[in-house]
């Protein structure tokens, strides 16, 4: 690793904003956060960022005006940032919205924890698929990250 | 006759015998066979001369021991007597005895055996028996009739009567019960005499001669009519043929029909006179086929090799009747021709009397059963078929002329080749015939042909045409122009003597006719010079005569030796010839044609000036092919003296008393003669007048026999038209009885049919209506007939689309099947009918009829319309419910979503506080903040775990089939950690594919192991079992399941802490938890989720356990 990775963080949320960047800090992950707080601001980022993008968007669904689905499938058919991964990061996941990211080319789903430390192991585990994803072989983690019971709503 | 009291004192019977010609003999022959005391008085009357003695009494005497008496007036009539008529008078019977007339001469008319029989019959009645010898004409025909129907008995000679006449015309009439011998009437009359039921015991015999139709022998008669006649008389009225059968029967004597039958193979001339019988009133074409081959095979080609070119054929068939004949005979003609290649124009003319049949013949319109003798080929060529009818073509109309001609008043035609005139004769009395074969000769060209029917001849009037072939009356015309009225001696029906019923011989015909007689023959000139001159001058007189008697040629000086009578003017030698001679030379005849030798007759005196003279006579017999028999009477040189000299010089040496005596002798002789011939001209005139009269009686009779035959067709006609009546009363019968049942079916119909019917004509009114009709619409049906629909009842009905269809109905035969109405009845209220109507073609169309059915479907329309509003109903419930169920989701989920929220970051900043604020807390407040975090982490749990239950009833009911084996494994991967926690093992057995909705199942399975995960003991490993087996119902009772349905039993079971199995069934409700939370977490709701989606897949859930030893929670799926 030759720099931080930087994580874009899309959460209208400011409490689960706190939460994140006191994660990252705390537990010293080797990446820097940038935070908007809404879909609007997250494609007038990348727009303006074009040259440099994030390694790793952190959506959250619940957004204000343009939401997180909206987003997801406007990256991803952006020819400049379809590439990026975009982890969706929620309160709760439904069966059905589950299919529709993956389809639309979510890299994982992150359900938001009660526990921080929570939070921080299933960053680590990212990080580490981000970047062996960019050298090696990737871990076998399920698609959505951090449900209790994955199968509850 | 006046009415005669009927004597019943007299008990014995009257043998009453009838005879003529033949009769004597045949008498004679009887009486020898009879005994003297047979107790029956015997009357006989025959016809006699009216002038001379009878000796009738003395000659039938030697034939019998009975007193032989000639009848008085007066006199009485005894048994075992017998009375002869004596002549000129006629004998009848009043009061018991026997009463004679004088005759009357005048008419001509004479029948004493009919005037006797019936005086008799009237008065003795049944106590006669009429018999009827041989003899000529018809007398006693109608007498014996009487007899019989005064329930007397007749008899009549059989083909033993010389002269069979008058027993066969008594036959004829059916008047006739038996028909013997003279010796065998000897015998029935004996039997008779012993036995009192007369009459009785006789026709017990006759009725051996009835038979049945069905008889096989009958069939086999009709067979041989058919094989050998060519007519089908199957068809015949069978009633008819059976008589005419029996009659033969009874004329032939025969009492079996087989007897009849086995005659009729063998004699042709009886199957002819059967067939003859049978053949009367018939006319078809070619109705005598074998007359009519002679016709195409010898007498037509004839007649045709004789014309020249330029000739004409002319052929006449008087009497044509309806054509059929006429017809044959162009066609035969026509045949003939086409097959010798030879085209002569031809013309036939056809005559009758009757306006009506000669149209009939013109139009020639014929049935099937008419041609039916004609091949298909005759057929196509002459005829043109119509349906089953068959009209006359061109060819035969042009060669047919049809006119309605009165033989014997309008001029006739002429120049005629061929006439055919079969059954007009025997019509006429003898002087129209006579007249008629005159019109014949007139009309005929030069040997020219006449044809006559097979019973019928010329008669007397053979001067002018010679008979050629007998068997088909076939005649040519002679030369002869003489009209000879006078009646020959020989009788005309003499012809049936041809026959010859004693030797059964037909008299030859001749065939070969058509010689070359008269084309003259090769002779030299000085032979035939020399001929003429010994003719001229040495040849004697002689005449030539035929059989009757009337000289044809002169030869010689017949002069000298005949002279003409004075009277009518006539060729008869007898009637010529002196008297000196003419017995001799009447003798000579006779035994000339007898013997057929020539007979000479010598020494015959003759007057002259000179004194008497001598010549001798021959006459030769001379036949002619070609011509009739004749007779050539030679008349010998004339002589002074006798030829024989000694004979006469002994007679002149006789002189003085034998002289005298002689003289005496001769002038006795010369009286003798004179008397002769007076008595011989009186016995011809006789004969004639008999003759005459014979022949009218005759015709007449034939006349009768003839209306007989049309009378008995009729009769016949009637009985099977009656028949045909019967049998069609008894069809119509029938058809009444059936129409009767079909109408009380009908009704049946109606009256038991609960739908409303009425019935409609074309104008509407109502003709019938039905009881449910009058109950359902309130309708008095006095009232409603006749009344028109829509009025009816206060214009209940008025009902305009209705009326407008109904309308339509008959004119164009529409018909309404289920039209639905809904119509406000006043009093009923709203009701909605079905109407069903089709219109009743009926044999009058202006009657045709309406049937109109209803059905009130109102229950039924307004039980519809309520479903249709709560189906309605039901469907926007249902859209509301489903509305309600999507906010319900949305909103469940956006609940627990914003739920979960702010509890999450209790949670997060509670464990924030305690882990950065430690040192500040102290025990209690740290304390206290767990306790929050305990309660807070409950509250998610049972936010989640509330939002999972009712999501579950919400969900879909989407059934897969899934790998149980893999669903297990994705549990397994996501309840990793606790596994790994517990240590626990998870082992699975029997896993297999079942159907289920796969995200409920799979949080089924999830609650299930993770709660054995949960529950694991503290003591020992976890060690988790699922296993998967297929059960029947039945073997699982105590859970009642269905016994015959199967299931899939999935069962997962631990060795956890288990739990108090009392506990088993309440550890599925909602919030029901046997731990308190802080030993084990758990909301309570996990096992009813559990429960409610085993229920969604229509299963059942159980558990069982064992406090510290586990727990089996076993799930049945329905397969």
């Amino acid at each position: 690793m030759l720099r931080n990775v930087r994580i874009l963080l899309a959460d209208d949320d400011r409490d689960d904003q706190f939460v994140f960047f006191k994660v990252v800090l705390e537990n010293a992950l080797a990446c820097e956060v940038v935070s908007v707080y809404d879909g609007e601001e997250l494609m007038r980022y990348l727009l303006n960022n074009v040259d440099d993008l994030p390694d790793i968007i952190f959506l959250d669904l619940n957004m204000p005006l343009k939401k997180g689905e909206d987003c997801l499938l406007e990256i991803k058919s952006h020819k400049d940032y379809s590439k990026l991964p975009v982890v969706v990061y929620s309160t709760s996941f439904n069966k059905d919205i589950v299919p529709f990211l993956q389809k639309n080319g979510a890299y994982y789903c992150l359900q938001k924890q009660s526990e921080g430390g929570d939070l921080a192991k299933y960053l680590r585990l990212l990080l580490e698929n981000l970047l062996l994803g960019q050298d090696g072989e990737l871990k076998e983690l399920p698609f959505v990250l951090g449900k209790n019971n994955p199968f509850k709503y | 006759m006046k009415a005669v009291k009927e004597i019943q004192k007299k008990s014995f019977p009257f043998v009453a015998i009838g005879g003529s010609a033949g009769g004597f003999e045949a008498l004679s022959q009887l009486l020898s066979h009879l005994p003297a005391n047979s107790g029956m008085a015997f009357i006989y009357v025959q016809h006699l001369s009216p002038d001379y003695k009878s000796e009738l009494a003395s000659l039938l005497s030697r034939s019998t021991s009975m007193k032989v008496l000639e009848a008085e007036d007066d006199m009485e009539m005894l048994p075992n007597h017998l009375v002869v008529i004596p002549p000129n008078t006629e004998m009848f019977v009043l009061d018991g005895k026997v009463k004679l007339l004088k005759r009357n001469i005048n008419t001509k008319k004479h029948f004493p055996i009919d005037v006797f029989f019936t005086s008799i019959a009237e008065v003795h009645k049944k106590y006669v028996i009429g018999i009827l010898l041989s003899g000529t004409g018809s007398d006693g025909a109608l007498g014996m009739l009487k007899i019989k129907r005064e329930g007397g008995l007749t008899m009549a000679q059989d083909y033993s009567a010389v002269f069979s006449s008058m027993p066969d015309a008594a036959i004829a009439e059916g008047a006739i019960d038996f028909v013997l011998s003279p010796v065998e009437m000897a015998t029935s009359l004996v039997r008779l005499s012993k036995s009192r039921q007369m009459k009785k015991d006789l026709l017990k015999l006759s009725h051996e001669q009835e038979f049945e139709n069905s008889n096989p022998e009958f069939k086999v008669i009709l067979q041989i009519l058919y094989k050998k006649k060519g007519i089908d008389f199957s068809h015949y009225k069978m009633n008819t043929i059976r008589r005419r059968i029996i009659r033969r029967m009874q004329i032939k004597n025969l009492s079996h029909l087989k007897s009849y039958a086995e005659i009729l193979a063998k004699n042709s001339d009886e199957l002819e006179i059967l067939s003859q019988d049978l053949l009367i009133n018939v006319s078809f074409f070619f109705r005598e086929p074998d007359t009519f081959s002679f016709l195409k095979n010898t007498l037509f080609p004839k007649i045709i090799k004789d014309k020249s070119e330029g000739d004409k054929i002319r052929i006449w068939v008087p009497a044509c009747a309806t054509g059929e004949e006429v017809y044959s005979i162009a066609i035969t003609m026509l045949e003939v021709m086409a097959r010798k290649n030879k085209t002569i124009p031809l013309q036939i003319f056809a005559s009758d009397l009757s306006a009506h049949v000669v149209r009939a013949a013109r139009l020639g319109d014929y049935s099937e059963e008419d041609v039916k003798l004609l091949t298909p080929q005759i057929k196509a060529r002459y005829f043109e078929k119509h349906k089953d009818r068959y009209r006359v073509g061109k060819k035969l109309r042009e060669v047919c002329v049809f006119a309605h001609h009165n033989i014997l008043s309008d001029p006739s035609f002429s120049h005629i080749d061929f006439i055919s005139c079969c059954n007009l004769l025997i019509y006429l009395d003898a002087v129209a015939q006579r007249r008629v074969i005159s019109t014949f000769h007139y009309a005929l060209e030069e040997n020219g042909f006449l044809m006559l029917s097979k019973s019928e001849s010329v008669g007397d009037a053979s001067t002018l045409f010679s008979p050629i072939h007998k068997k088909f009356r076939l005649y040519i015309r002679k030369k002869n122009f003489e009209i000879s009225t006078l009646p020959s001696l020989i009788p005309r029906f003499s012809q049936s003597t041809l026959f010859d019923r004693k030797s059964n011989k037909v008299l030859p015909s001749r065939l070969s006719f058509f010689s070359n007689v008269h084309k003259g023959q090769q002779l030299n000139i000085v032979g035939q010079s020399v001929d003429d001159l010994l003719l001229s001058h040495y040849v004697p007189a002689c005449v030539l005569i035929n059989y009757t008697n009337d000289i044809i040629e002169f030869r010689g000086a017949s002069e000298n030796f005949l002279r003409h009578a004075s009277g009518k003017a006539s060729f008869n030698i007898v009637k010529m010839s002196r008297p000196e001679y003419f017995l001799e030379l009447r003798v000579a005849i006779l035994l000339a044609k007898k013997t057929q030798q020539k007979v000479l007759k010598a020494n015959l005196e003759l007057k002259g000036e000179q004194g008497l003279k001598f010549f001798n006579l021959e006459v030769v017999p001379l036949n002619i092919e070609g011509e009739e028999p004749l007779l050539l009477v030679v008349f010998g040189k004339i002589n002074d003296v006798q030829v024989d000299e000694n004979t006469f010089t002994a007679a002149k040496k006789g002189r003085g008393s034998a002289g005298e005596k002689t003289t005496e002798t001769r002038s006795e002789l010369m009286q003798l003669r004179a008397a002769t011939l007076t008595m011989s001209h009186e016995h011809e005139l006789t004969v004639a007048e008999l003759q005459s009269a014979n022949e009218e009686v005759v015709s007449n009779n034939e006349e009768l026999r003839t209306l007989n035959e049309e009378l008995e067709t009729s009769k016949e006609e009637i009985e099977s038209a009656n028949e045909e009546l019967l049998a069609n009363n008894q069809k119509l019968h029938l058809k009444n009885n059936k129409i009767e049942e079909l109408n009380r079916y009908s009704e049946a119909i109606i009256v038991t049919m609960h739908n409303p019917m009425v019935v409609l004509d074309k104008d509407l009114r109502i003709r019938n209506i039905n009881k449910p009709f009058c109950d359902q619409f309130n309708i008095e049906k006095e009232n409603a007939l006749g009344e028109k629909f829509y009025e009816v009842n206060h214009k209940q009905w008025k009902i305009l689309e209705l009326r407008r269809f109904l309308e339509d109905i008959i004119p164009k035969n529409i018909y309404l099947h289920n039209m639905e109405i809904t119509h406000r009845f006043d009093t009923l209220g709203e009701k909605t009918i079905l109407v069903n109507a089709r219109r009743v073609q009926l044999k009058n169309r202006r009657r045709n009829l309406i049937l109109l059915i209803l059905e009130d479907v109102s229950e039924r329309a307004s039980m519809l319309k309520k479903e249709k509003l709560l189906i309605e109903n039901l469907q926007r419930a249902n859209v509301d419910l489903e509305h309600l169920n999507t906010e319900l989701t949305s909103f469940s989920y956006a609940s627990s979503h914003d739920l979960q929220e702010p509890l999450r970051k209790i949670r997060t900043f509670a464990a924030y506080i305690l882990k950065e604020e430690e040192q500040r807390l102290s025990d209690s407040g740290k304390d206290y903040f767990r306790r929050m975090q305990n309660s807070v982490n409950h509250m998610q749990t049972l936010v989640e775990d509330l939002l999972s239950y009712s999501q579950t009833s919400l969900s879909e009911r989407k059934f897969e089939t899934i790998d149980l084996s893999l669903l297990i494994e994705e549990v397994k991967a996501e309840l990793v950690d606790q596994i790994a926690e517990k240590k626990a093992t998870i082992s699975s057995k029997g896993l297999c594919k079942i159907k289920v909705i796969r995200f409920q199942f799979r949080q089924l399975m999830s609650n299930l192991i993770g709660n054995a995960l949960k529950f694991a003991s503290p003591d020992r490993l976890a060690h988790i079992t699922i296993e998967c087996k297929k059960v029947k119902g039945s073997d699982v009772l105590q859970l009642n399941l269905d016994a015959k349905h199967k299931y899939c039993q999935i069962s997962v079971c631990d060795n956890g802490i288990g739990f108090d199995a009392k506990y088993k069934s309440r550890i599925f409700d909602i919030f029901e938890r046997l731990h308190s939370k802080e030993h084990y977490k758990g909301t309570g709701i996990g096992l009813a989720i559990c429960k409610k989606i085993v229920k969604n897949h229509g299963g059942l859930i159980t558990a069982d356990g064992e406090l510290n030893k586990g727990a089996c929670f076993i799930v049945y799926l329905p397969l």
